[in-house]
């Protein structure tokens, strides 16, 4: 292992800056007096043993923002107080009917008719109705700033939204585009009788939100916590008051609440099995379900680079399991060569393309280093191989500094690129500049994973569509390699025009088959979800023996499916 | 009053400076907020939403001088703008909830170390060569030299984790903030100790090293000697005499030193999860939220400025010399 290692807290350059930067305050005893207006505590507070303890917001200085259009928004705005039509469950890779019970496609896919669900009340009380579905549409196609995963429908796909009834909602598509079903209904709905008098919806802050998810009520809001109570009209039975939510200011105070049992809901500590487990091995587990994967980016616009030989002799001389070993405590896959994560796609899976690719995707130095030879990239005096413009291979792979597992994936990718005469130099980064040269293509090598869709096709459009491919220099957070085939264009809008579930299937399998030919990315192994749970107080929560439901608090689809499993526990 | 006039023409045109370094270096750290939000938050969004994004968030490409202007008249009108990583909370909000905490926390710390390391330098500096004297500044300076973030983290671990003397954070035990009765500042006072204790034991040697240095000076002066010889009470001559005016160049640090704790606050109110202004400024710093940065600086700079204005007040009543127009 390389020994340039991570600073394991915020970077040592930002306490610098404020040495240098900053002088501190000492105002009057009137400010910090009047810094405390002190309102009366709310009538009756939910007692902390009914609540379930989460971990979910960093931070302590908490605002009354539950716009559920705001990525920045209080955490509980998309996971309990607002809900979507459908959710994608990808635990079990199925559509789950929420506010909505069925969706039919007209015969030429150019409408999409959705029932909603009977008796569904507002927390106001009132009723739930399909002129709710097409007033959030509406209001965001009006403003654009507002956020959501129907964010651009309007200018892509989607022509107008109709209330046909009170139960039904048609929404008619200006060309066909099925996969738009998994967006559209995955969209937070909110109350026309509240948000038709918004004046500025995107800077809305909703602090008193009315909305139709299990817990609504802001039963206690401080600087750093909060408690969210019942909904009293929600349309599904509740076993529990609701939950408590905590900031923290770091990962050390996070696990120093997990150890000691001051949480029921958590997402990671590190190498749970040995720290965490044993601990109670009655009442503390996790579970890490894989619904993605992390790949190695090589920027297909330098040099070598976009050579998919160079790639896949790069794929060959990574060692998967080490970096699965030290990464993610052995908790893990590799990846197989369709760049597909196997438990949420398995039915969309081709296991001739993952039998055929499996020698690229599989550590092989010799073979790699040959594949290269045979290629022209001849070594040069100092072990290093040329390119065929002349130039070394020498590369600099990008990582934010702290995130430790991508960190040491990262050092192996550089170590084991070394035995195949490639030479990466690991250079860590704060996730912000990571991300600005990522979305915009300017670097060479970087990790990053497929984001979590219902069916594969956002992978394919995402990694090898020629309209997903920008410019050096624009930022874009799909396709940043930038690697396009007009082929793959013609086959995604195939599919996107069919509603065939078959030919769907075997349009992805030709996709996979693409991609495993041209390797645009490469596959490193599945990602874990991060999730764990303490049942002193609390059970339901989903596991490997009961995977009803993602257990990562992060998604915004997760919670929503597990609040109606959680019971609490008799004393 | 001349002086303090002159002191505060000073501290205006010190303002407008701090006022604009405070606009343009966020802006020299490289980085794009919406981008940064956008992968922070959200994988579903692609090119098109970043772009609306962007705009709703207010960030233009206008030139750099323009944008200045803007920025000049909205604070001049106390208009900070909308948080960008607590969109769309207005900026002033977000600080107003740890603004308290932070000055609490900060005065509660410094004036304990100013009071105790005066106290105590006073003393050794009296008994010069006893035992005290021997012992007091050695284990204060190791105390000091201690790596500030090691030390909150092992003291956090024995005494909020291990033992669980005092809570693992937070400002308050309940959610909604506490009525300000007997009960409620007890429980306030309860949070306070363990990261208030860590500060005072990291800045307790300058203080009291200082302070006894100044005092060795003074106790050699003539005019402690005439005290004493006109049968003046050893206690008198200490406090009246020797004290007052050895007190002076430590007065003068409190005005520096209330900066240097705070850079050191930050990290104590991270590890005790403490509810100030230190975490909102760091993820105001890593998520590159512009409006946050420049309120926090500004209301950073400003205090310090109100901090050292206050300081050169207080000469006034504390030295004559500044009084009777001569210089300090």
């Amino acid at each position: 292992m390389h020994t340039n290692s991570v600073p394991k807290q915020p970077s040592p350059g930002l306490i610098g800056r404020l040495r240098t930067s900053l002088r501190a305050l000492a105002l009057g005893a009137l400010a910090s007096v009047s810094a405390f207006a002190v309102t009366a505590p709310a009538l009756a507070e939910v007692p902390l043993d009914q609540l379930v303890r989460i971990v979910a917001e960093g931070g302590n200085s908490f605002t009354r923002t539950f716009n559920p259009f705001s990525p920045t928004a209080r955490w509980v705005s998309t996971r309990t107080m607002y809900e979507p039509l459908m959710i994608q469950n990808y635990a079990t890779g199925k559509l789950d009917p929420w506010l909505a019970t069925a969706y039919e496609w007209s015969a030429d896919a150019l409408s999409l008719t959705v029932t909603l669900r009977d008796d569904v009340k507002w927390s106001d009380g009132q009723p739930f109705s399909a002129d709710d579905v097409k007033f959030t549409f509406e209001l965001m196609k009006a403003n654009p700033g507002l956020i959501g995963p129907a964010s651009g429908a309007f200018g892509q796909y989607l022509a107008s939204v109709e209330a046909v009834d009170a139960k039904t909602v048609k929404f008619t598509f200006s060309s066909t585009y099925t996969p738009g079903l998994y967006s559209l209904v995955d969209q937070f709905i909110v109350p026309q009788h509240v948000w038709k008098d918004v004046a500025d919806p995107v800077t809305f802050e909703n602090p008193d939100p009315v909305g139709t998810g299990p817990f609504t009520t802001i039963d206690a809001f401080g600087t750093d916590r909060y408690q969210v109570t019942k909904n009293p009209n929600y349309w599904q039975p509740l076993n529990i008051e609701g939950v408590f939510v905590q900031g923290f200011n770091g990962n050390d105070q996070v696990s120093a609440a997990t150890l000691s049992g001051n949480l029921d809901w958590g997402g990671l500590v590190p190498d749970p099995d040995v720290t965490f487990v044993p601990l109670d091995p009655e009442h503390f587990g996790y579970w890490w379900p894989r619904t993605s994967v992390v790949l190695l980016l090589a920027n297909t616009t330098d040099g070598a680079l976009g050579d998919p030989v160079v790639r896949k002799a790069m794929s060959m001389a990574l060692d998967r399991q080490r970096m699965i070993n030290t990464g993610v405590w052995g908790k893990s896959v590799a990846a197989n060569a369709t760049g597909l994560p196997e438990a949420p796609f398995k039915d969309w899976l081709d296991a001739k393309v993952i039998a055929d690719g499996a020698s690229w995707v599989s550590i092989d130095p010799d073979a790699a280093n040959k594949m290269l030879d045979d290629a022209g990239y001849t070594k040069g005096a100092d072990g290093v191989r040329v390119g065929k413009d002349g130039k070394p291979l020498k590369y600099d792979i990008i990582v934010p500094s702290g995130w430790n597992d991508w960190v040491s994936a990262c050092q192996i990718v550089a170590e084991n690129l070394k035995d195949i005469g490639i030479d990466v130099t690991l250079r860590t980064t704060t996730a912000d500049s990571w991300t600005n040269s990522t979305f915009t293509g300017q670097f060479q090598l970087s990790l990053g994973t497929a984001q979590r869709t219902a069916t594969p096709f956002e992978f394919y459009r995402n990694n090898m569509a020629t309209t997903s491919v920008k410019p050096v220099g624009e930022a874009s957070p799909n396709n940043q390699q930038r690697y396009g085939d007009p082929k793959v264009d013609e086959l995604l809008a195939k599919f996107a025009a069919s509603t065939d579930a078959a030919e769907q299937k075997a349009i992805i399998a030709e996709l996979e088959g693409m991609f495993s030919a041209a390797a645009p990315a490469i596959p490193l192994y599945e990602q874990p979800d991060w999730g764990l749970y303490n049942t002193r107080r609390f059970t339901g929560f989903p596991n490997e023996q009961d995977p009803y439901a993602p257990l990562s608090l992060q998604m915004t689809n997760g919670p929503l499916l597990v609040w109606p499993h959680l019971a609490r526990r008799a004393e | 009053m001349y002086y303090i006039a002159k002191r505060l023409a000073f501290y205006v045109l010190a303002a407008f400076v701090a006022i604009t370094v405070n606009f343009f270096l966020p802006r020299l750290t490289p980085g794009d907020p919406a981008s940064t939000i956008v992968a922070t938050y959200s994988t579903s969004l692609n090119a098109e939403s970043l772009a609306a994004l962007k705009a709703a968030y207010g960030l233009t490409d206008e030139p750099l001088l323009q944008q200045y202007l803007t920025y000049l008249g909205n604070v001049l009108r106390g208009d900070f703008g909308r948080s960008l990583s607590n969109f769309p909370a207005p900026v002033m909000a977000v600080i107003g909830a740890g603004f308290g905490w932070s000055i609490l926390l900060g005065l509660t710390s410094v004036l304990l170390s100013f009071v105790l390391g005066s106290v105590l330098g006073a003393i050794a500096a009296w008994r010069r060569g006893g035992w005290f004297d021997k012992l007091t500044p050695p284990v204060l300076l190791f105390l000091g030299s201690f790596p500030y973030f090691f030390l909150a983290l092992l003291l956090f671990y024995v005494f909020c984790f291990k033992l669980g003397w005092f809570p693992m954070g937070n400002a308050y035990s309940s959610v909604n903030p506490p009525a300000l009765n007997l009960a409620g500042v007890g429980d306030i006072l309860m949070h306070l100790i363990a990261p208030a204790f860590t500060i005072v034991l990291v800045s307790l040697g300058p203080w009291t090293l200082n302070m006894r240095n100044a005092m060795i000076g003074v106790l050699s002066e003539d005019y402690l000697t005439l005290a004493e010889a006109k049968g003046l009470q050893p206690r008198r001559v200490l406090l009246s005499h020797a004290v007052r005016t050895a007190l002076l160049p430590n007065i003068t640090a409190l005005g520096a030193a209330v900066g240097a704790v705070f850079s050191g606050q930050l990290l104590t109110e991270i590890v005790f999860t403490y509810p100030g202004l230190g975490y909102s400024l760091m993820r105001a710093v890593s998520a590159v939220d512009y409006p946050l940065m420049q309120a926090l600086f500004l209301i950073i700079t400003l205090s310090v400025l109100a901090a050292n204005f206050f300081v050169d007040t207080l000469y006034v009543l504390l030295d004559p010399r500044v009084r009777t127009g001569g210089e300090a």
